[in-house]
């Protein structure tokens, strides 16, 4: 819970100063604030949180103070100025003219001045001191003049030593440079020869590591390959050999067996012709016979029924007395014959439509064969198509299988190449990595990894320095120099892509790298080159070939270089151009006449040529891994395609499983169709046997029936006539015949039975044993396909002559890889022994040019510790320092031992002032300046002490001609404002005095005479008291006026004409730049008002609001 | 108006707790006192040329305003002088330690 009160004040005047930190506002005013919580109690000043004690200085600063409220009168105090004592008044008065914190500060002030002069006293007293040190220090100074003296004479000499010295090592250093121009060119020409023979075993190394590798290709894989393929050939010939034995023994078996089934099918056709000869031979007797037997048996029928009939006859006709009766019996006899003949008729029909019903299904069956046996061709034909296919997926299997193998080879091959490559790969990265600097190597080889994790694009790196240059053998060394381990800074297109590295580098801890980010290479500035033909020079970056990409970056690092033919010229021309320069061998000047480099490392490998065979080698990797990937990519498509193969295979192996179940299938219900014909066909001879018999039937009834009806006609006659004699006769004839017949018959039968037996039996034997036996043993013959395995056989053995032919070229090649292998040891044993011999020529070599090595290291040594004496020289002469023109003059004819002694002398005489200061000079210099100025600043001090006692006598004097002057002033104004407020009275202040002192103000008014007729306080109203108050207010006002006065209420006790009066006088006032502020119930204000508002109380809250005169004064009447 | 005259440096001197070195050293004593001495019309001669050229009622205020304050103005005055006073006593004393120092590195020299 907090609140907070702002008053806000026009300070366009700036009578008010801020506090220091406050900022002033744009409009000038000036806002405080007070914010009253339960625990703090802030103050700002335009929104600046400040200190209480700030708060109060500013407001003082402008007359506010918290001792003299007069202009504010809080409700209801306006006569408390009247009523209160003479004392209370003049400490008011005194206040007002600031008389109080005047007398203050200056105690403080007197108090100060007191303690700076004991302070006063003590400088006196140091400075003292510090003269007489100063004194002393001019003596040493005295003596160090002297001995200034003596050292300068010592110098010139010295410098003359120096000088000779100098001029003597210049010479000697000139001497040594000529000798070490004439070793080099010298070992020039033996250099050369080393980097001929260099380059030449570089060759047969590369030679040889060749070799080498085709002899790891040849050993590692195709040998092996060959062997492998080998082995699998003679594999598969012993397969094909086993089988073709299986194949021939088979074959002979099944030739055995054919033998064994053809005499059986022989045996059993003989049988079998045997037999139906006997059956044929059989049948036509028993035909025969059963026709005579028919015959008979039709016969024997003829003659019973005639017999019958005549029997009939005899005892019928007897029985009839007339013909009616006899016709009668003849006509039942008739119809009965004729029902007998139509059912015999129906019958014979029957069996003829059975007949021809057996005829239609013989045919069906019949067709149904045909159709069976075609059906069965079919199928054996797509059996053989099938066969046939299966056969051409067979041959395409193994021959996809035989390429894969091929490509397997080929992949093994690519694999032994790829191995090798990646060791020539790591053995050229370790060469480079012997040459630098661990951390760094191990960096190179992580941001390839990195590189490959973070999928960086290969257009945004583009790799080592050393990679993307190309120079020839002459300049290798100048650009391996010149830029040293920038050769391995890799450079990438944008700082984002290095960063990006550089960050999962450090994430890794593992490494350091540099890296050129090509959008942050600034473009050098232009550089001049010495002319070419004038100076024997040439600037290396033409030297160099790259890609324009990489301008500016090859620039930074060759830019200032220039390649030169020796250190004289380098020397010159370095100093004029400000540029670096290198001679082919490797010397390195740079524009300070610094050399370095002398004499180079003979057996290290160039830096230039690893990074450049390091990238041949990449590539090739490159490309074989890229010919691996596509090698893989033919095999897994050949893998697609033998599985495909496969499935079709088993797909139409299925279908020939189907299609011979089939087969088998029809077989089987042809043989079935076939059984059923046979049925038929007997069936069908039965049948028309019948119906044979059945007509012979019909014919007979019918013969009987012409009988009958004859008969009828025939008149009767009576039984027992004569016609019985005939008859009796034709009866006995007829039962003879009979007789006979049926002896005939009997016998007829008999053998006819022994016929039907023997031919059932005969029929019996063929029909279930032998045709049956036959037919197996043709299914048997017919099954054994001879003929197919035999030329499964040739087939097999073809193969087999492939195969072994197969087996004779790779024998063959074997020979040639062992005599290839053997021709590439010999070669690479000769080849080791040229290099063996080249390197000891080398190492011969090396040895001359060791023993120049060393030469020219003692030259350079003696050189560079002339050098450094000649440093040194030349350090020793500028300590020297500058010696004027005739001292150099001077000692030109004196020896330098003469000079020696001179400066022998010269050092004896310095030693007596061994003692001697030599910083007295510079200390006295030094310490005599802060003296005078330490004088001159005591001297004002004292200046300043005088001015201030003065200042104070007359600020004291002013004080109590101010006092006095206010006070007065004061006075006056009341009287006169007194008198403007009561026209008919008079009043005055009186200010009491006892001796120098003053003792109060007493007020001495009267209100209706200009006579003494005075009152004393107590006894005057309060609406006089407050007139009293406000006078006295307004004379002060009138002397220390403040900026605005508040007065709550001071109407409240006057009466209507001094309300009128003061009102007036405050209107006067007013007028001057001073701000009245009122609050009142009476009109008499309100109508002098500038401005109006009016408080209003309401819910609790209350709020100001400005209006306009007319209101106010209907407010202020209608209450 | 005071914190713009040459008053301005013992205005703030009256009012700061610290004061720099180099302001102190910088301020004049004996002009500002001949100033303040002028400002509050102490020094006859000049008060009465200023009578003439301005009119009395300016004077006047001017008179009162400066009473309250060259209290404090003579306070900062009188500290402005004090502090040059310790800083030209601790200047000389720095100065003979440094003397006194030279001496004794020179003598160990010497031996
Ligand atoms: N905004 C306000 N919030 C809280 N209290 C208020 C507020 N305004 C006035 N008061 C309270 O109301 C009372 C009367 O206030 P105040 O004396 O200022 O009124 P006034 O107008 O001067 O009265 P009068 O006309 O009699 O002189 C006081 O106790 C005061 O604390
Ligand atoms: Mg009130």
């Amino acid at each position: 819970m907090s609140a907070s009160v702002e008053v806000i004040f026009d300070n366009n005047d700036e009578q008010m100063s801020l506090p220091t930190g406050v900022k002033p506002k744009p409009n000038n005013e000036v806002s405080i604030r007070r914010t009253i919580g339960l625990k703090k109690d802030d103050y700002q000043i335009n929104d600046r949180n400040i200190t209480r004690g700030d708060m109060i200085r500013m407001l003082e600063s402008v007359g506010f103070s918290m001792s003299n409220p007069y202009n504010i009168v809080p409700q209801g105090k306006i006569i408390a100025l009247t009523n209160a004592k003479d004392k209370e008044r003049l400490l008011l008065l005194e206040e007002v003219v600031g008389a109080k914190s005047f007398e203050n500060k200056l105690q403080a002030s007197l108090l100060k001045m007191d303690e700076t002069e004991q302070k006063r006293f003590q400088i006196n007293k140091e400075m003292k001191e510090l003269e007489n040190k100063l004194n002393e220090m001019e003596q040493e100074k005295i003596e160090l003049e002297k001995y200034n003296n003596l050292e300068k004479n010592k110098k010139v000499i010295q410098f003359n030593l120096y000088d000779r010295e100098l001029n003597d090592i210049i010479n000697q250093i000139e001497k040594l440079d000529i000798e070490y121009n004439s070793i080099l060119i010298s070992s020039e020409k033996y250099l050369q020869e080393l980097d001929k023979r260099e380059l030449i075993i570089e060759q047969l190394k590369m030679k040889l590591n060749h070799i080498e590798d085709e002899l790891k290709i040849k050993n590692q894989s195709e040998f092996e390959e060959l062997n492998n393929t080998k082995d699998a050939i003679s594999q598969k010939i012993t397969n094909y050999q086993i089988k073709i034995k299986e194949f021939e023994n088979k074959i002979k078996t099944n030739k055995s067996q054919l033998k064994i089934n053809n005499q059986n099918l022989k045996l059993l056709d003989e049988l079998i012709n045997e037999k139906q000869l006997e059956l044929n031979e059989i049948k036509p007797q028993y035909e025969e016979l059963n026709n005579v037997n028919q015959d008979l048996k039709f016969e024997i029928n003829k003659l019973k029924d005639q017999e019958k009939i005549l029997i009939i006859k005899n005892n019928k006709y007897s029985q009839f007395a007339n013909i009616e009766e006899r016709n009668e019996w003849i006509q039942e006899e008739i119809n009965n014959l004729n029902l007998n003949l139509t059912t015999l008729n129906n019958t014979c029909k029957g069996l003829e439509d059975e007949e021809m019903d057996l005829t239609r299904e013989f045919d069906e069956i019949n067709q149904k064969i045909q159709d069976l046996n075609t059906s069965i061709n079919e199928s054996t034909i797509t059996i053989d198509e099938i066969e046939h296919e299966i056969k051409d997926l067979n041959e395409m299997y193994t021959k996809e299988i035989d390429k894969r193998k091929e490509l397997w080879r080929e992949e093994n091959k690519l694999d032994t190449v790829l191995e090798t490559n990646l060791d020539s790969i790591n053995r050229i990265e370790r060469s480079i990595n012997e040459n630098i600097d661990y951390s760094l190597s191990q960096g190179i080889s992580n941001v390839k990894e990195i590189v490959n994790k973070l999928n960086i694009p290969e257009t945004s790196i583009y790799g080592t320095l050393g990679e993307l240059i190309k120079v020839s053998e002459k300049y290798k060394r100048c650009v391996e120099i010149i830029a040293g381990n920038s050769l391995f800074n890799i450079i990438v297109d944008t700082d984002e892509t290095a960063s990006q590295i550089m960050n999962e580098l450090i994430r890794m801890q593992n490494g350091r790298v540099t890296f050129i980010p090509l959008n942050r290479i600034e473009n050098g500035v232009n550089i001049n080159y010495p002319s070419n033909e004038e100076s024997n020079c040439t600037a290396l970056i033409k030297k160099i070939k790259y890609d324009k990409k990489f301008e500016k970056v090859i620039r930074n690092v060759f830019g200032k270089t220039i390649v030169v033919k020796d250190l004289q010229l380098g020397n010159r021309l370095c100093k004029e151009f400000k540029l670096q320069a290198i001679t082919l061998d490797g010397d390195r000047i740079d524009s300070k006449g610094v050399v370095s480099g002398g004499y180079f490392n003979i057996n290290r490998r160039s830096r230039l040529d690893n990074l450049k065979e390091l990238q041949r080698s990449r590539n090739v990797y490159k490309n074989t891994m890229k010919e691996l990937a596509q090698i893989k990519d033919e095999i897994s498509q050949i893998d697609d395609e033998i599985d495909k193969i496969n499935a079709e295979i088993r797909e139409v192996s299925g279908k020939r499983e189907r299609v011979m179940i089939k087969n088998e299938d029809g077989r089987l219900k042809l043989n079935q169709s076939k059984t059923q014909l046979y049925n038929l066909e007997e069936t069908m001879v039965n049948v028309k046997n019948k119906r044979e018999q059945m007509e012979k039937n019909v014919l007979l009834n019918e013969a009987k029936l012409k009988e009958y009806e004859l008969e009828m006609n025939k008149e009767f006659v009576n039984g027992n006539d004569g016609e019985l004699g005939d008859g009796d006769d034709e009866l006995r004839d007829i039962s003879l015949q009979l007789k006979s017949k049926e002896e005939k018959m009997l016998q007829q039968n008999e053998s006819l039975m022994a016929l039907q037996i023997q031919m059932d039996e005969l029929k019996a034997e063929l029909e279930s044993k032998l045709i049956r036996q036959r037919d197996e043993v043709e299914l048997k013959i017919l099954q054994c396909d001879n003929e197919g395995m035999e030329e499964e056989l040739k087939n097999l053995q073809y193969q087999e002559m492939d195969e072994t032919k197969a087996m004779e070229t790779i024998e063959n090649d074997i020979d040639k890889m062992y005599k290839d292998l053997k021709e590439l040891k010999e070669r690479k044993g000769k080849e080791n022994e040229v290099l063996n011999k080249a390197n000891s020529q080398q190492m011969l070599l090396v040895e001359t040019l060791e023993k120049y090595k060393q030469d020219v290291e003692k030259i350079m040594i003696k050189r560079s510790t002339l050098n450094k004496r000649k440093v040194e020289v030349e350090t020793q002469i500028r300590e020297v320092g500058l010696i004027s023109e005739d001292a150099l003059t001077k000692y030109t004819d004196i020896q330098s031992e003469e000079l020696v002694e001179q400066l022998n002398d010269c050092n004896d005489q310095m030693k007596e002032f061994s003692n001697v200061n030599k910083r007295a000079l510079e200390n006295f210099k030094k310490f005599h300046g802060k003296r005078e100025e330490l004088m001159g600043r005591s001297h004002e001090l004292e200046e300043s002490e005088e001015s201030i006692k003065e200042l104070i006598d007359n600020l004291k004097e002013q004080k109590v001609n101010a006092v006095e002057r206010t006070f007065n002033q004061v006075s006056e104004n009341f009287s006169d404002i007194f008198e403007q407020l009561v026209p008919r009275g008079t009043g005055e202040l009186v200010i009491g005095r006892q001796g120098q002192e003053y003792s109060g103000v007493s007020i001495q008014v009267s209100f209706n005479s200009k006579n003494d007729e005075q009152l004393q306080i107590e006894q005057l109203s309060g609406g006089q008291k407050t007139v009293c108050a406000i006078a006295l207010i307004l004379a002060i006002q009138q002397v220390d006026p403040a900026p605005f006065y508040l007065f709550d209420e001071i109407d409240a006790a006057l009466d209507k004409e001094y309300r009128k009066s003061v009102s007036q006088v405050i209107k006067r006032l007013s007028q001057n730049g001073t701000q009245f502020i009122l609050t009142t119930f009476r009109s008499d204000m309100i109508e002098i008002a500038d401005m109006i508002y009016m408080v209003k109380y309401h819910n609790k809250v209350s709020s100001v609001y400005e209006t306009n005169k007319t209101i106010a004064m209907n407010f202020v009447k209608g209450k | 108006t005071k914190n713009n005259g040459p008053l301005a440096q013992i205005w703030l001197a009256a009012n700061m707790t610290n004061l720099s070195r180099g302001s102190v050293q910088q301020t004049d004593v004996v002009e500002s006192a001949k100033e303040l001495a002028k400002v509050t019309g102490c020094i006859k001669t000049n008060n009465s040329d200023r009578n003439n050229n301005e009119d009395d009622n300016e004077d006047e205020t001017f008179k009162h305003i400066t009473l309250r304050t060259s209290g404090e103005l003579l306070q900062g005055i009188v500290r402005v002088y004090s502090k040059q006073a310790g800083f030209l006593l601790s200047d000389i004393k720095d100065t003979l330690s440094k003397i006194s120092a030279l001496f004794k590195t020179n003598q160990r020299i010497n031996i």
